[in-house]
């Protein structure tokens, strides 16, 4: 069995976690049944979109590992299409397995229901992007396994938080928002307007256009071979 | 010729100017004026209803048009609210038109509006009461009664308000002329539920003389006497009263009882014939009003609400399953992964289904938690008075039902700044509102209510109860004399009931050891309510409940528990047999 097909012992792992965390996180969103005069008088706070902003995050993280472990298992020549099938596999499966939290979690924002199947599209669309942006940073790597590491899961961490941090810092800008995955999460869970949603799936749909798209650069690693 | 032409020339400015001047006057008269009068002589107390009456005059050229009014509570340091009532007058023609109405924060002026049915404005007028306001109640005086009391307002009992909650604000009432049916009628039901009135009665008495006045007076077979100096005073048999002041010719010059929750004096003479200085140490004796409220139940029944929420053991096991699931099929797709497909799919099939079975939101899903305690009196005459209390899971705007015509008071908290609004706007069923999730709001509203019940003692052992509320009660009691009898539950209609004076316990120990008796908690916290407002242990007495909880999907979902408590005083046919 290929090391980074879905059954695979490295993907077990990766599967596990996120069907755990996502888990937990669910787990977490739900309102402990407190009597109403003890919830009136405590101050803790229970988010119900709890869930689905851990889901975007953990998802993307996900697909990070998964873009670099599909990247370690094949040739830089693999054919595109097959490419992103091996993706697709991956982000399927993953969405597959959580299937039973998103209707479990249809409870957490009853108003919000169109919302949770468009944060599950824009999180199949940015996964693909992130599996992407993975692979190439990985080809790039030049064997230095720590810094493309670090490449790639900075390049995550800095799509998540640059526009997130610009988009609150002033409030002509809160546009900007909607390019990070923890901002668009929460504008849908409260209602996102039009112009949101399409700066939303715009920015990873451009990605994934351009990094397809784009001529090929062949690394040494794989000229070697 | 010129001359000529120039005299026709001034002749048609002048009547064009005449008609100009005509049109302008005409469309000057044509404007629709408004005066109000609100409270008792301008006064109005923050917090408690007050009767408003509103003079429309000019009214022509539109459809039913209404009466709104937008009281602004609050100030920038304290925060702000917009509270706006709508009356329930379709207003097509001139006339006063009067309503009841809560006043919220008289330091504010009080707009009074008169809309079209396109929501266009077509006068205002604006109320200042500043002045005039009072920060707790204040008494409420005949005209006839000199004013010994600053804050009193004297007002002409002829224009008296025939909703009982229109007193709200009275601390007193002192009636010493002869009033229409309906206005004695507004008073017992105001005293009923805890009003406080003054009598006035002497060589007065038989033309004020009415069969609710009857009802009211601390005497029985009242008659009138003359003491030794000639002073005619009201003179009768003491019903359940006690005398609390002397004249200085011997005779009982004040005589005070309770009925219901409330309280009657009565002065035996004439109130022109009292000084100030008598009217002073009589209104000293005076028992103030005081309503019974039901905001402390409603909001400790309300805080006992359990939260309906998912189960969080069910998340673990989703998890154990899917975390068990993956392992195997990890395991199973070494020989065939088909088959390993074939296996997660059903295991996660499976897990969504029961999933969605187990969250259904209809059954899950509660944005607002609603618990509305009506308490139904009956003593000669029905009142009922309702509290609401609301916890917010939403930040959405929800509209509350209420009956036609009545406009709820809310509570409103003495800083209104923060997140959460306190804006509402009240229609002729319904008032509109928003609370931010994770906060409260109580409203209450006063109703009359004609007699529902007929309740009379046949025998020691049997009572006949006519229930025409159209609700079927899960639990009832009778007190007879201070001992309370258990039935199982009073059904609509006329039926006939046993009691066993064996079983029977005394109110006392019937309300100390509610658990004893099976009471539930909102049982036994009404229970004592209604003991503490009413004489519950003279007479007979009929306590019943029902309990309804349900959820109500309309804009939103919501868990409402309605609660009817119902207290009647039944007759005592076997006795006085």
């Amino acid at each position: 069995m290929r090391s980074d097909s879905v059954f695979s012992t490295s993907s077990l792992q990766a599967y596990l976690s996120l069907t755990v965390l996502c888990g937990i996180a669910l787990a977490l969103s739900i309102q402990p049944p407190l009597r109403i005069a003890a919830l009136h008088a405590s101050d803790v706070f229970h988010p119900p979109s709890l869930f689905h902003l851990a889901f975007v995050l953990l998802f993307g993280l996900f697909s990070v590992n998964r873009g670099a472990v599909i990247a370690a298992n094949t040739s830089a020549r693999i054919l595109r299409l097959k490419l992103m099938f091996r993706f697709l596999t991956h982000i399927a499966y993953g969405l597959l397995l959580l299937l039973p939290y998103f209707v479990y979690s249809r409870a957490l924002i009853p108003s919000r229901l169109a919302g949770m199947f468009i944060i599950v599209l824009y999180v199949a669309v940015s996964s693909l992007f992130f599996c992407l942006v993975s692979f190439q940073l990985d080809l790039r790597g030049d064997h230095r396994k720590r810094g493309a590491f670090f490449l790639r899961y900075g390049f995550y961490a800095a799509f998540c938080l640059v526009p997130f941090g610009i988009g609150m810092s002033h409030r002509s800008l809160s546009v900007v928002l909607s390019v990070s995955p923890i901002g668009l999460a929460t504008r849908i869970i409260g209602g996102a307007s039009a112009t949101e949603l399409v700066v939303g799936f715009l920015v990873p749909s451009i990605g994934i256009l351009w990094l397809l798209t784009r001529p090929r650069r062949i690394d040494r690693r794989h000229l070697a071979i | 010729m010129k001359r000529y032409l120039y005299s026709r020339r001034a002749q048609r400015c002048s009547i064009a100017c005449v008609a100009g001047l005509l049109l302008v006057s005409a469309s000057v008269s044509a404007q629709v004026e408004l005066s109000v009068q609100l409270g008792f002589e301008n006064r109005v107390t923050p917090g408690h209803y007050a009767p408003i009456q509103v003079e429309v005059r000019n009214v022509h050229g539109f459809g039913a048009a209404r009466l709104r009014i937008i009281q602004l509570v609050g100030n920038e340091w304290r925060g702000e609210a917009t509270i706006q009532q709508e009356l329930g007058h379709a207003i097509q023609s001139d006339g006063v038109y009067e309503a009841v109405i809560p006043i919220y924060d008289p330091l504010n002026p009080i707009v009074v509006e008169l809309v079209s049915s396109t929501d266009t404005v077509l006068a205002s007028t604006t109320t200042d009461l500043r002045g005039t306001m009072r920060s707790s109640p204040y008494p409420v005086l005949d005209k006839k009664i000199a004013r010994f009391d600053d804050r009193a307002a004297v007002i002409d009992m002829t224009s008296l308000p025939t909703q009982w909650w229109a007193f709200d604000s009275a601390e007193t009432l002192w009636v010493a002329s002869p009033l229409p049916s309906e206005a004695w009628m507004a008073i017992s039901q105001w005293v009923l539920a805890g009003g406080s009135v003054v009598l006035l009665t002497g060589s007065e008495f038989y033309r004020m003389d009415s069969p609710i006045l009857r009802e009211l007076l601390p005497l029985s077979n009242p008659v009138l006497a003359d003491s030794d100096r000639g002073t005619t005073y009201l003179s009768g048999s003491l019903k359940d009263a006690t005398i609390s002041m002397l004249s200085s010719e011997g005779f009982p010059l004040l005589i005070q009882a309770t009925h219901g929750a409330g309280h009657v004096s009565l002065v035996t003479m004439q109130a022109q014939s009292l000084s100030v200085e008598t009217l002073e140490s009589i209104g000293e004796q005076v028992a103030s009003s005081r309503l019974i409220t039901l905001r402390d139940p409603t909001e400790y029944i309300l805080g006992e609400q359990k939260i309906v929420a998912l189960n969080s053991l069910f998340v673990l096991a989703i998890i154990a399953v899917l975390a068990l699931g993956v392992s195997t099929c990890a395991l199973i797709a070494r020989r065939s992964p088909r088959m390993a497909w074939i296996i997660l799919l059903v295991v996660v099939a499976g897990l969504a289904v029961s999933s969605g079975f187990v969250s259904n939101p209809t059954t899950h899903v509660v944005d607002l938690y609603a618990i509305n305690t009506t308490l139904y009196v009956e003593v000669q005459f029905g009142l009922s008075i309702r509290y609401s209390s609301l916890y917010s899971q939403t930040n959405n705007p929800f509209m509350q039902p209420h009956k036609e015509g009545i406009i709820p008071l809310l509570f409103l908290p003495r800083t209104l700044t923060g997140m959460d609004s306190y804006d509402s706007s009240t229609f002729s069923e319904r008032t509109d509102m928003r609370v931010l999730s994770g906060k409260m709001r109580h409203w209450h509203a006063y109703g009359a209510a004609s007699s529902m019940f007929d309740v009379r003692l046949l025998s020691e052992s049997t009572i006949r109860i006519g229930n025409h509320y159209a609700l079927d009660f899960d639990a009832s009691w009778v007190s007879i004399d201070g001992m309370v009898h258990s039935i199982a539950g009073i059904a609509r209609g006329v039926h006939e009931y046993s009691l066993i004076p064996e079983s029977a316990v005394r109110l006392a120990v019937f309300v100390d050891s509610g658990d004893a008796n099976e009471l539930s908690m909102p049982e036994l916290m009404l229970i004592r309510e209604l003991r503490e407002s009413f004489p519950l242990d003279k007479g007979v007495w009929l306590i019943a409940f029902a309990d309804e909880e349900r959820i109500s999907a309309r804009e939103l979902a919501q868990k409402v528990r309605d609660i009817t408590v119902v207290a009647v005083q039944g007759e005592d046919v076997h006795r006085e047999i």
